[in-house]
């Protein structure tokens, strides 16, 4: 504030003052010539018998601070010198305050600085008027005494040594945190310029006056005086806090606000992120400086801005709050305020408190809006159940259809398959005006896709991945964060060379080493139809609900469903086959070829029912009622993460109860089921064998002792012991899950054994 | 006693109350004057205590401070070269000056009384008491002066811009200064922007606001490229999307004036009575979106309803688009024999007489007359050796103000789609007539033996042909056009305003043209592809009307056994020839098509070889 004056006149000066020791003078003059320089000293102005110990001009900004210390003509009388030292602090007050409010109103301190400053000022003004009243007194007055003086001045010298260590706090506490954040440079390596650290400004700054309120709330004065500072600086916060509930904007130049936004994370990455980033990450709470009386409220306070923004994403503009439309939508009930565990008085010094009503309402407004906007305006309902038709085949009869047009393309190995060939055929049976598919407006939606990875190795490498240590799954939140920039290209080979994929293969080969197939080999061609699957565009608000995670289960559920309904195929075919042929059909004279017959036909029996029992268990007895369970549940949710978490609790039931998270009862069910698809490709060869035997009959009658015979029937007879084998250990492991995991498991032991027929077998 | 301590010679405080009332307004007093390095400085010589010296200086600031603004505000006051919102400027800071004086007056008075009664004491007037006053002053001065550095070389609405940049200040006393400023200083801005958004109006004498116009620019181009937006002067505290808002509705307003010829509404919708000012930017956003929406609405209303915009896209699709189909059918008939004659005998009255005769005896004669009178026939430039095919072209006519919309660079374009069809037609056109006569004649060319073979082959590449032309066409009509209108139709019922209008006609034209393979930029390859199949469909053609007039005329020889072999042989290895051409270049197309980053066109690719015939010809290459 202060121009530096010419040294030379003022060293001049004090040559002259010093003629006059104050010393020498009489008492009652000592105690004017005090009084007069305590005047002046307490306005930050060297006087004649007081000056200054540390010049002004050469100390640093944050030097300033400390305020400049005044010492007294050592000549004094010395209880003259006492009392006027008590006084003397008031001087070192006001120069630590005038340079903080200097240091403090500049830009990038912030918002909630500033006003703490303007504050400050007005309680300065009120200071330089206490010292021109005090002068008046002096000079009107020659009773006016150094004790009156003190008298009048001290009840303003409890207040500035209040600002003052409150300054102080806030210099300590900058300056703790400049340190820490150099060794973070250092540690670092890059150079940040020169910030204001988040605890001094904004939120952290309204922290350091809530605290010291309270600690301090003793003394009546001190706790008006920050009732007072605080009421001025909370000013601009609310103001922000205000616009986010209300609009959703953050108008925030400084950084101060307790919410962060992210501007990187777009909501076009939410369609093929996995983990849903957007939702997570735009906008964050920084938890460090939200002030304590907003921490009950933090988590609402940053869901209404959000769902505002999601809204506002979604191009529509967001009205202002109307008090009438507020109050339909919150009904008359007051807020519930006995769950906060501070004082009132915060709350009255803050705006009267009215922010706590207007945060729940602004909440509640924010919530229905976007749920309506879910619900009604993007039907979100509507589109989950046509999610349902295409990916759970409810309602499917346009499959059926597309399996058959596509039977030929679906036999190529998958690295052929021509997808633009799938996919028109796909459109061409979705608007088939005979299906169920075309009145379905979402249809244009779905896309064919060609997964590279069988479905039971992926469920496999999935659940090592969650089982693993925790060490696993950092490396996988890592690929998961590498995956952003690779996009969709990376969707299965996220999990290729990891180690659990080779451990995997390797226990595989083990246990069928000694079967003749090779289903583990993950090295074995993957055909078109184990690597269909389905995709489904989603746009922006609903990618919220529907993310590329959900997407993904549905896929997982899809293809486990398409597979069941490829061998339930295969199996009829071989039932086509055996009751049209010839000689599987004749009765041949030899009873041994007619017991081996019978047998073939009773394994053939038994893996259709199982295939069959178990499609019925996951279409009638999982996706369905868990399907009503969702809609029932949406139907009356109420906030718009109740959506989000209902959805994917849903998915999982789902993955659950269809036995995909569980290792060991996927590896069985997957052995189960690929020894019926070997067994129908084995169907010609038994066949050809069946046609030597019968050859045989007819020109010898006698007991047949042919290799051929012996080979089939080795064959089938390790087909017949695996199959019973698995099936046996697939039901015991369900009745040891279903205590475990899920007594759901105990409907498919029933539907699998329904007359014991494996259990006594 | 007390005047041992009162050094006697010390200056009284009286006479530094007079002194420092004048360093107030700026002038030297007896014992403070003005330093060149624009500080003040105390007489050394006077008898001054250190503590008077100290609270003087702290004084002075405020007399330092005022001359810098008033400075400022002197040598502009009367320099028009600063604009508007500079002289708003001035005038702002001299209201707050004038304040100031005020002040300075109500304190010389208590000067001037103490002077007269000699008694500091009593009036109770000092020094201190004097600074404690003008705290308030000195925190106005400080702002003014720290604005005035700030906007010396600042103008318009960068000068705004600057002053608003300081309402980012928590400090309530601040705010409502800056505010208040800002209120004054925006005040021609506000009053420029009125007038453009009610008016279409810009006075600008001083280029300060936002937006710019070349006056130079004819009426034509009005829409395109009369104004611009000036980004340095469109103030922060409009937003970019505002902004063109406000740009959009001015230019609309001026759209209709000049061009749709409806002046009356827009004086009529002059708003007199909205005064916008600095304040309230959610009500300004409001008032602005309203008129907005009004304005456009208006524009999109003259040009649907008076101008027949929707009518005019309908027709182009109808006619130069071949979406007519009766029309193009007949007119194809009508020309095709008269187009097949070299270039420069065609004559022009002869086609439009064609063209009207086309146009009567198919459906389009109930279609409007007036756009049935746009409707023309073109011939492109001549050059030598070209046939009439070459240089024909339908036209369609555009004036003012739908030439916005159509632009000469569209109507170019949609010429170049209607070659294309057409040429596309006239194939299909050609095949067919082929084809017939091939059936028509079947049983008599069967008479010839050797000849047998030859109408088998030509019946297999025909029918391949014929497939390729007619799923080709199916493509563009179908999947391209009929597709990328209904994106039109939805476009532009729901857009706002005539900017996402021509964006949507834009895109639509793009749309079609990179779909046929007719913009220039990626896809030459396979549009020289195309051109050379359809060629090479025009050659075989030919080559199987050689084998027509051939065979007949062995028939009319009579000598069914005896066939002149070399002739025979000549056309037969051509037709060959021509034919495998042809499989080539399906083939290479497919292959290129199979690959192509658009799904439409992979369709395409399926749909050619829906039975993979082609690709085992590729196999087999």
């Amino acid at each position: 504030m202060s121009k530096p004056r010419p040294r030379s006149f003022s060293a001049r000066d004090n040559n002259n003052d010093k003629e006059l020791k104050i010393g020498s003078l009489p008492l009652h003059l000592q105690e004017y010539a005090i009084i007069e320089d305590l005047l002046f000293v307490m306005m930050g102005i060297d006087g004649k018998y007081i000056e200054a110990n540390n010049l002004s001009e050469d100390l640093t900004e944050d030097e300033k601070l400390d305020g400049i210390t005044y010492l007294v003509d050592g000549s004094l009388d010395s209880s003259l010198k006492d009392l006027t030292e008590r006084i003397l602090p008031l001087a070192t007050y006001y120069t630590s305050i005038n340079a903080f409010i200097t240091i403090h109103s500049k830009f990038e301190y912030g918002f909630v600085n500033h006003a703490l400053c303007a504050a400050m000022r007005e309680l300065l003004k009120e200071y330089l008027i206490l010292i021109t009243q005090l002068e008046h007194q002096f000079c009107s007055s020659s009773s006016f005494t150094l004790q009156k003086f003190w008298f009048y001045v001290h009840p303003t010298l409890h207040t500035m040594s209040n600002i003052y260590s409150l300054i102080m706090d806030i210099r300590n506490l900058a300056r703790d945190v400049m340190e820490e954040d150099i060794d973070m440079l250092i540690i670092d390596g890059f150079h940040r310029n020169n910030n204001i650290p988040q605890q001094i400004k904004g939120g952290g700054l309204l922290s350091i006056l809530i605290d010291r309120m309270t600690n301090l709330s003793g003394d009546l004065a001190t706790k008006k005086l920050y009732m007072y500072l605080l009421s001025k600086s909370s000013q601009p916060y609310v103001t922000m806090l205000n616009s986010w509930i209300h609009n959703g904007e953050i108008q925030d130049p400084y950084g101060e606000f307790m919410i962060q936004e992210r501007k990187g994370v777009k909501k076009e990455h939410l369609e093929e992120d996995f983990n849903d980033a957007y939702w997570e990450m735009r906008y964050t709470i920084n938890k460090d400086v939200v002030p304590p009386f907003l921490i009950p409220f933090k988590s609402k306070i940053l869901l209404a801005g959000k769902y505002l923004n999601v809204i506002r994403e979604c191009g529509i503009a967001i009205q202002g709050p109307q008090q009438q439309l507020m109050d339909d939508i919150v009904g008359k009930d007051s807020v519930d305020k006995t769950d906060f565990n501070f004082s009132n008085d915060i709350l009255a010094a803050m705006d009267d408190g009215k922010f706590v009503d207007s945060i729940e309402n602004a909440y509640k407004c924010a919530n229905r809006t976007l749920l309506d906007l879910l619900l009604k305006d993007q039907q979100l309902i509507a589109r989950l159940r046509s999610i349902k038709h295409y990916f759970f085949l409810d309602q499917s009869d346009f499959f059926t259809h597309f399996l058959d047009l596509a039977s030929v393309e679906l036999k190529k190995p998958s690295s052929q398959v021509s997808l633009t060939k799938l996919q028109s055929l796909l459109d061409l049976v979705l608007r088939n005006p005979s299906s169920v598919a075309h009145t379905d407006p979402f249809k244009e939606d779905v896309k064919v896709e060609m997964s590279n990875v069988r479905l039971v190795d992926q469920l496999l490498r999935i659940i090592n991945v969650e089982t693993g240590p925790v060490t696993r799954t950092n490396s996988m939140s890592e690929i998961f964060g590498a995956r952003k920039d690779i996009g969709r290209m990376g969707n299965e080979s996220e999990y290729e060379g990891s180690e659990d994929g080779s451990v995997i293969g390797g226990e595989r080969l083990g246990f069928a080493g000694g079967v003749v197939w090779n289903v583990g080999g993950n090295k074995q061609l993957l055909m078109g139809i184990d690597a269909l699957t389905l995709d489904y565009t989603v746009t922006f608000p609903l990618s919220l609900v529907i993310s590329r995670k959900a997407l993904t289960k549905y896929q997982l559920l899809f293809r486990h469903l398409l597979h069941l309904k490829y061998v339930e195929q295969l199996l009829c075919n071989t039932w086509t086959e055996h009751s049209k042929s010839f000689y599987w059909r004749r009765g041949s004279g030899h009873p041994t070829i007619e017991a081996w017959k019978s047998r073939v036909f009773a394994l053939r029996q038994n893996m259709l029912v199982f295939i069959q029992q178990f499609a019925y268990y996951i279409t009638n007895e999982v996706l369905e009622p868990q399907w009503r369970n969702l809609e029932a549940k949406l139907a009356k949710v109420s906030t718009v993460d109740q959506v989000l978490q209902y959805h994917s609790d849903f998915l999982d039931t789902c993955l659950k109860e269809c036995m995909l998270t569980n290792a060991k009862l996927l590896r069985t069910y997957s052995k189960l089921a690929s020894a019926c698809v070997l067994f129908s490709n084995t169907t010609e060869k038994f066949m050809k064998s069946l046609t030597i035997l019968e050859s045989q009959v007819e020109s010898v009658t006698d007991p047949l002792q042919t290799d051929t015979q012996d080979r089939t029937l080795q064959q089938f007879e390790k087909f017949e012991e695996y199959f019973i084998y698995h099936i046996k250990l697939l039901i015991e492991c369900l009745n040891f899950y279903s205590a475990t995991e899920t007594v759901q498991f105990l409907c498919l032991v029933v539907r699998l054994d329904y007359n014991l027929y494996f259990t006594n077998k | 006693q007390l005047a041992i301590l009162e050094n006697n010679n010390e200056i009284s405080e009286i006479l530094l109350l007079r002194d420092i009332v004048f360093i107030f307004q700026g002038i030297d007093g007896q014992y403070i004057k003005y330093n060149k390095n624009s500080s003040y400085i105390i007489d050394p010589k006077a008898e001054i205590s250190r503590s008077t010296r100290g609270i003087l200086h702290r004084l002075t600031e405020l007399g330092r401070l005022f001359r810098h603004v008033n400075d400022f505000v002197c040598t502009n006051v009367n320099d028009t070269s600063i604009g508007l919102v500079g002289q708003a400027f001035c005038y702002a800071l001299q209201r707050e000056l004038t304040e100031y004086y005020k002040f300075i007056a109500v304190l010389e008075a208590q000067v001037t009384k103490v002077t007269d009664s000699q008694q500091v004491e009593h009036s109770g007037l000092s020094l201190k008491r004097v600074l404690a006053w003008t705290q308030e002053s000195l925190l106005n001065l400080r702002m003014m002066s720290e604005l005035v550095d700030c906007c010396k070389q600042k103008r318009g609405g960068a000068l705004v811009s600057t002053i608003y940049n300081y309402t980012n200040h928590g400090d309530p006393f601040i705010q409502q200064f800056i505010n208040n400023m800002l209120e004054e200083v925006s005040r021609p801005f506000f009053e420029m922007l009125q007038r453009w958004v009610y008016g279409g109006e810009l006075e600008d004498p001083f280029e300060e606001f936002f937006v710019a116009c070349d006056p130079n620019v004819e009426e034509e181009d009005l829409w395109q490229s009369k104004y611009t937006i000036r980004p340095d002067m469109q103030p922060t505290f409009i937003s970019p999307l505002l902004a063109k808002k406000i740009f959009a509705i001015g230019k609309s307003l001026n759209f209709i004036r000049y061009s749709c010829h409806d002046n009356d509404w827009v004086i009529t919708n002059a708003g007199a009575d909205k005064v916008l000012k600095y304040g309230d930017i959610i009500a300004l956003e409001c008032s602005i979106d309203a008129t907005y929406t009004t304005t456009s609405q208006r524009l999109l209303n003259i040009l649907f309803t008076k101008y027949k915009l929707k009518e005019h896209f309908t027709a182009l699709k109808r006619y130069l688009l071949l979406g007519q189909g009766d029309f193009i059918q007949h007119l194809m008939a009508q020309l095709g024999p008269g187009l097949s004659k070299p270039a420069n005998t065609l004559y022009r009255h002869n086609l439009t007489g064609t063209l009207e005769s086309a146009i009567r005896a198919s459906n389009a004669q109930y279609d409007d007359p007036d756009i049935l009178r746009r409707l023309d026939v073109r011939l492109l430039e001549v050059s030598f050796g070209e046939a009439g095919w070459d240089v024909f072209s339908l036209d369609y006519h555009v004036d003012s103000p739908i030439n916005t919309i159509f632009t000469p660079h569209a109507m170019q374009q949609y010429l170049k789609l209607f070659n294309f069809l057409w040429r596309l037609k006239r194939v299909e056109h050609d095949l067919s007539s082929a084809w017939r006569r091939n059936m028509t004649n079947a049983r008599s060319l069967y008479q010839i033996e050797e000849l047998k073979k030859d109408i088998n082959t030509s019946r297999l590449v025909c029918s391949e042909m014929i497939h390729f032309t007619s799923q080709l066409q199916y493509y563009i009509l179908f999947e391209v056009i009929e597709c990328s209108w209904d994106e039109l139709v939805k476009d532009y019922t729901k857009s706002g305003d005539l900017d996402s209008l021509i964006e949507a006609h834009n895109k639509y034209l793009k749309n079609i043209t990179t779909k046929v393979f007719l913009d220039t930029s990626s896809n030459q390859s396979y549009h020289t592809r195309l051109l050379n199949i359809i060629q090479f469909i025009f050659q075989y053609k030919n080559g199987l009307d050689e084998l027509h007039n051939f065979s007949l005329k062995e028939i009319l020889r009579g000598d069914n056994a005896n066939i002149e072999r070399g002739q025979h042989k000549m056309i037969q290895e051509r037709l060959t020839e021509t034919a495998g051409l042809f499989k080539r270049e399906v083939i290479g197309l497919l292959v290129a098509l199979a690959n192509h980053h658009d799904t439409d066109l992979r369709f395409l690719s399926v749909r050619l070889d829906f039975n993979e015939f082609y690709r085992k010809g590729l196999i087999n290459l």
